[in-house]
């Protein structure tokens, strides 16, 4: 039986710094691929928003500013795993299991918390296309922190496995990359949908 | 020919001319290429000298690409804005009325135009009839899908899209009848949505104006009195107007006058009676999708109903 | 200044061929079968999958012309005409012409780059699933009598909730933004491929025109892809779900619509069309052995078009009454993209200009591209041009432009590649007379079919449009025009006819039967699983023509673990992304089901979705994500 999985690599010179593998290429262009999703959904918010003149559209109320502050959550999540992976390059395997496991919780809890801001929202997504696009930016975004929480916990499990180690960690790698994504993904749809309905 | 290579109105001359430059050009350039491209295949097996043809590929190479991939296109394409610029500048298309011209509004509809004289006050269908040399301001809408309106011999062709208004203006320079259809897949009679511009010397036109604000006339004749009746009480009203006989609706063509157009359904059928009494027991025969139902009147109501239709000139 | 890689210095040791062989091996049984992940497999049924796409595309449209060859026919009713149309356009648009080249790009593009395998494997299969299902699920519209039938451009508000109420749009959108993903998934294997799996030496300008077309190619799908699936998802929750994305009355805009799917349709050309540019680059140059004169030049011309692809999509929206002003900008940047493919087109004529070539057949057919493809871009500038647009905007004319440009530039080029590459990857000789003949009436079946719609357009007959009342006059051309159809369809019979052939006499074509240039010529016909038993090694564009054994050799210890490794390990080498230095050994997976598994539940979900039952949605997506997680779990370490 061949092996299922390409998370192995050499260094053709041994003892050469660790190099991007296969596997953080694949995840920047998927990112670029999401990226340009988002950058669509945000274009037609805009083109339909330049339509109108007033914006909230008459009989909406502007939302507050409040659940920008769940952005500090995600950015934590994003710090611990940085960590993490600093201590994993420095040869130190200590901090993996708390720093990862503390980023899966904290991106559950914004993942919850910004779950409630929109299920919450003062009106229905068949009221009026802002409220359309009201859910589906916001609808996105939490789907993409659901993804990274879903990949911390991988993480987690990985290490629990003893498969991520300060050796191998590549898998760290990607979900820091993710969650860079997913920060300004999470910043970019909070201030449109908060802020830029205030403009 | 009827097409747009035969045009009738200043528009579309300005864009025809616009299309012989192209073409002259075009087919310049493509005899040209195939001239450059049919050198080397004749010489075809024809081998070089070893290194020869890299010799000759890399002296004359930078020539043909430099010369026929950079220069002559830039060139031919700077002709081609200037031209294309000026022409689009020319022709009047979704500007606003200056203010004299006649306007007309235009709505589409699944499959059928819907054309309003809102300075005569009244409404008629699939034919607007427009008064010869003058330019006419057609504001354009849909109240379902996007159609487009496109009449080759007078000019290119809009959009009418629901929700964004655009205008088109319209100029025939002679009186004459000209033919065009909806460019824009709209379902499933598309191919049955057209559209007839017929344009008359401004004496016929003021007097068609007037024939056509006026209501239907009251009917003394006992026959026409119970098509009337049958047609006043029967669903025809829910959708279609005969203004002074009936409330007003315009979920279908207005027919106050109906029998003073050519056709039946946008050009489905020629407006005579045979075809008139088809189309209203089966209308989906010939027009297939159309959103009138069908009747299921019985031979003598038919033909009161044909008689009452046929009254209304 | 790329490094200069060593070769033909002789070492000691030798590759066990044995042991790639078993390594290289597909599993045992139809498991196996399906588990495969090689590019090879992969690539392969992309190209055989996307061809039967075509000749079910091929058959619809001859079927269309067969209602259009009189006035008022009644061969096909106005829904089974507009459902033709339909699908005849998405078939070729989204489940042919661009599988298919990526299906080219994924079998050829590691063999031309020296490497052993996609740098995903498993990711690269999903791709094929993703596609094969979502075609199925297009498809398989037609067994509930829903066959989608609002155009493969599918403009709001005719494809919206309250004038499609059918689930046949929801067909199109759920089958189309699947393809799409697995288009994206394709482009970013190629990607990484290019970026890392390069063989020593292949420094970026040292790679093949077709690689290079594939790369571009790629990152437009990248960048182009994404804004139709955000399109999708937006129709499809106005459909639904009843929101108001395209809907005027509650402050949505049906224009939003068309620039979205334009922002992507342009480039869709172009995605088709570039790739046939690098097959064409690929003829010429093996039949005259030569590097395509102004190689770099032509380069930067497949770069250039690639960008300047994105700042056209208005020029399909200049009847919608958008403001002139901007509209002029479109036609500047759309009268732009003529430089460089004019230089393209010279590059070719001056490789030829010496004369002194072979004519294979892949040289014929890439002929008939310049032929036809040049007709085809010079009605694309007039096309671009406002004013003219005005009037032959949705006729008969852009029918006749766009065939010109998408049969000239794509599948003249298919063609020529089949006949190019076919031999490679079936190991078997085709016959030279059929190909001749094949192309010769495909040649003048395809002008009589579609010239004369340029007159069709001139003489006002727009598109779509299921029958046209005699009066008109437009019967006699049309009348020729579904002659040359069929003229055409005998011609395409005639290729299918000459694979059946191949197939069954199985002549062996050899290794390298047109002498080219490219490192699929270095290794069998059809190449063995690992492709290279030794890495080759690259020192110009067209290594095979420098020496016949291009094999690296340097000693290093890394080689032995290329070429000896451990028993059923497949490994590849990466290399850096510019100068394609040997960076490290990858260790590549061989077989899963987890791709095809993940593929068909994301199939359940839509499903769940297409009949509205919440039920197996839910369902399809907990096995999606198990299946995703039996996908990363850790394998064994070698």
């Amino acid at each position: 039986m061949s092996v299922a999985s390409s998370r192995w690599a050499t260094p053709v010179t041994p003892g050469a710094a660790r190099v991007r593998t296969v596997g953080w290429w694949g995840m920047m262009l998927g990112i670029v691929a999401m990226v340009k999703f988002h950058i669509t959904v945000g274009a037609a918010y805009l083109y339909v928003r330049w339509g109108h003149t007033e914006w909230p559209p008459a009989g909406f109320e502007r939302p507050g500013l409040t659940p920008l502050l769940i952005l500090v959550l995600p950015i934590a999540a994003l710090a611990l795993l940085s960590w993490a992976r600093a201590g994993a390059r420095e040869g130190s395997a200590g901090r993996l299991l708390p720093a990862v496991t503390g980023a899966a919780a904290i991106g559950l809890v914004a993942v919850v918390l910004r779950s409630l801001t929109y299920v919450n929202a003062p009106f229905g997504w068949d009221e009026h296309a802002y409220a359309s696009l009201f859910w589906l930016l916001g609808g996105y975004e939490i789907i993409i922190l659901t993804v990274g929480v879903l990949f911390a916990a991988v993480v987690v499990v990985q290490v629990l496995l003893g498969v991520v180690n300060d050796r191998d960690y590549d898998v760290l790698e990607v979900t820091t990359v993710y969650w860079w994504f997913a920060v300004i993904t999470s910043a970019i749809s909070l201030t449109t949908l908060y802020l830029g309905a205030l403009l | 020919m009827t097409g747009l290579l035969d045009p009738q109105g200043p528009a579309a001359e300005r864009i025809a001319g616009l299309w012989w430059l192209m073409f002259w050009l075009g087919l310049a350039v493509y005899v040209v290429v195939l001239a450059l491209l049919v050198v080397p295949l004749l010489r075809g097996r024809r081998r070089a000298a070893a290194g020869e043809g890299e010799e000759i590929a890399a002296r004359t190479g930078n020539l043909l690409i430099w010369g026929g991939g950079v220069v002559v296109p830039v060139i031919i394409l700077m002709v081609l804005v200037v031209a294309s610029g000026t022409v689009g500048a020319q022709v009047p298309w979704n500007r606003d009325n200056p203010g004299n011209q006649l306007t007309i509004d235009v709505t589409g509809h699944m499959f059928w135009w819907q054309v309003h004289y809102p300075q005569a006050g009244f409404e008629t269908a699939n034919e607007i009839v427009i008064p010869a040399g003058e330019p006419v301001h057609l504001r354009m809408t849909s109240v379902d899908v996007i159609h487009s309106f496109w009449v080759p011999q007078l000019h290119g062709k809009i959009d009418l899209t629901p929700g964004h208004g655009t205008t088109i203006t319209i100029e025939a320079n002679r009186p004459g009848v000209y033919r065009g259809q909806c460019a824009e897949f709209c379902g499933l009679s598309h191919a049955w949505m057209l559209i007839t511009v017929d344009a008359r010397e401004r004496e016929d036109f003021d007097q068609w104006l007037a024939e056509q604000a006026e209501p239907a006339a009251e009917l003394t004749d006992g026959v026409l009195r119970e098509g009337q009746q049958l047609f006043t009480s029967s669903s025809c009203v829910y959708c279609h107007t005969v203004r002074g006989h009936t409330a007003e609706s315009h979920v279908g063509p207005d027919l106050t006058h109906f029998a003073s157009r050519r056709t039946i359904g946008a050009g489905a059928l020629p407006n005579t009676r045979g075809h008139l009494a088809g189309w209203i027991v089966d209308p989906q025969a010939s027009k297939p999708g159309n959103r009138m139902p069908g009747t299921d009147l019985d031979g003598a109501e038919l033909q009161l109903l044909l008689d009452y239709l046929e009254s209304l000139r | 200044m790329s490094e200069v890689p060593p070769q033909g210095v002789v070492r000691d040791e030798t590759p066990d061929q044995d042991m790639l062989t078993r390594s290289w091996a597909r599993h045992p049984g139809v498991l196996g079968w399906l588990g495969q992940c090689n590019h090879k497999a992969v690539g392969k049924r992309f190209v055989v999958t996307a061809f039967v796409f075509f000749l079910i595309g091929g058959i619809l449209a001859l079927l269309m012309r067969v209602q259009l060859g009189v006035p008022e026919a009644g061969f096909l009713g106005p829904e089974a005409y507009n459902a033709a149309f339909t699908m005849h356009g998405s078939i070729m648009m989204f489940l042919f012409a661009v599988p298919i080249l990526e299906g080219l790009a994924i079998y050829f593009v590691p063999l031309m780059v020296g490497a052993r395998d996609m740098p995903m494997p498993r990711l690269n299969a999903f791709g094929y699933w993703a596609y094969l299902f979502g075609g199925l699920f297009l498809l398989s519209s037609a067994l509930v009598g829903a066959v989608p039938d609002r155009g493969w451009f599918a403009y709001v508000p005719l494809t919206g909730p309250e004038f499609s109420p059918g689930d046949n749009m929801d067909f199109w959108l759920l089958g189309v933004t699947f393809v799409e993903i697995s288009g994206i998934v394709a482009a970013i294997e190629i990607i990484v491929l290019i970026a890392r799996f390069r063989a020593p030496g292949m420094s970026l300008s040292r790679m093949p025109i077709f690689a290079w077309t594939a790369l571009v190619t790629s990152l437009m799908i990248l960048f182009a892809f994404p804004p139709l699936v955000a399109g999708s998802v937006m129709l499809e929750l106005d459909r639904k779900i009843g929101t108001a994305f395209y809907d005027p009355a509650l402050g949505g805009n049906p224009l939003l619509w068309q620039h979205v799917f334009w922002y992507f349709g342009h480039p869709e050309v172009y995605i088709q069309l570039l790739p046939g540019v690098g097959i064409v680059a690929t003829a010429i140059e093996t039949a005259t052995k030569r590097s395509l004169v102004g190689r770099t030049l032509a380069i930067a011309s497949i770069v250039a078009i690639g960008i300047l692809s994105f700042g056209l999509w208005v020029h399909h929206m200049f009847a919608a009454g958008l403001p002139t002003l901007g509209m002029s900008f479109f036609t500047a940047a759309s009268f732009m993209i003529t430089v460089p493919t004019g230089v393209l087109i010279f590059s070719f004529i001056a490789t030829l200009w010496p004369g002194g070539f072979r004519w294979t057949p892949a040289l014929l057919w890439s002929m008939g591209f310049v032929v036809i493809f040049v007709l085809g871009g010079i009605t694309g500038v007039m096309v671009a041009s406002v004013p003219f647009n005005w009037q032959i905007h949705d006729t008969f004319f852009v029918v006749g432009h766009f065939h010109y440009v998408l049969i000239g530039g794509v599948v003249f080029p298919i063609f020529a590649a089949l006949h190019h590459w076919l031999p490679k990857l079936t190991g078997w000789a085709f016959s030279r007379s059929l190909a001749v003949w094949s192309f010769w009436l495909t040649f003048i079946g395809f002008n009589v079919t579609f010239f004369p719609h340029h007159q069709l357009g001139f003489m006002g007959m727009p598109r779509r449009v299921y029958t046209y009342p005699e009066q008109f006059g437009w019967g006699p051309l049309n009348l020729l025009s579904t002659v040359g159809a069929f003229v055409t369809a005998l011609g395409v019979l005639l290729f299918v006819v000459s694979v059946a052939m191949a197939a069954v006499r199985r002549e062996p074509a050899g290794d390298d039967p047109w002498g080219g240039g490219t490192l699929e010529w270095a290794t069998t016909s059809p190449p063995p699983g690992y492709n290279f038993a030794t890495i080759p090694a690259v020192r110009s564009a067209t290594p095979l023509w420098d020496t016949a054994d291009p094999s690296y050799r340097s000693g290093e210890p890394w080689q032995d673990e290329y070429e000896n490794p451990d028993e059923l390990v497949r490994v590849g080498l990466a290399t850096t992304g510019l100068d394609a230095i040997p960076e490290q050994v990858v260790v590549l997976p061989g077989h899963s089901l987890w791709p095809l598994l993940l593929a068909l539940f994301i199939a359940v979900a839509l499903f769940g979705l297409l009949i509205d039952s919440g039920l197996i949605m839910v369902l399809g997506v907990l096995a999606c994500v198990a299946s995703g997680i039996g996908w990363l779990w850790p394998g064994r370490k070698p």
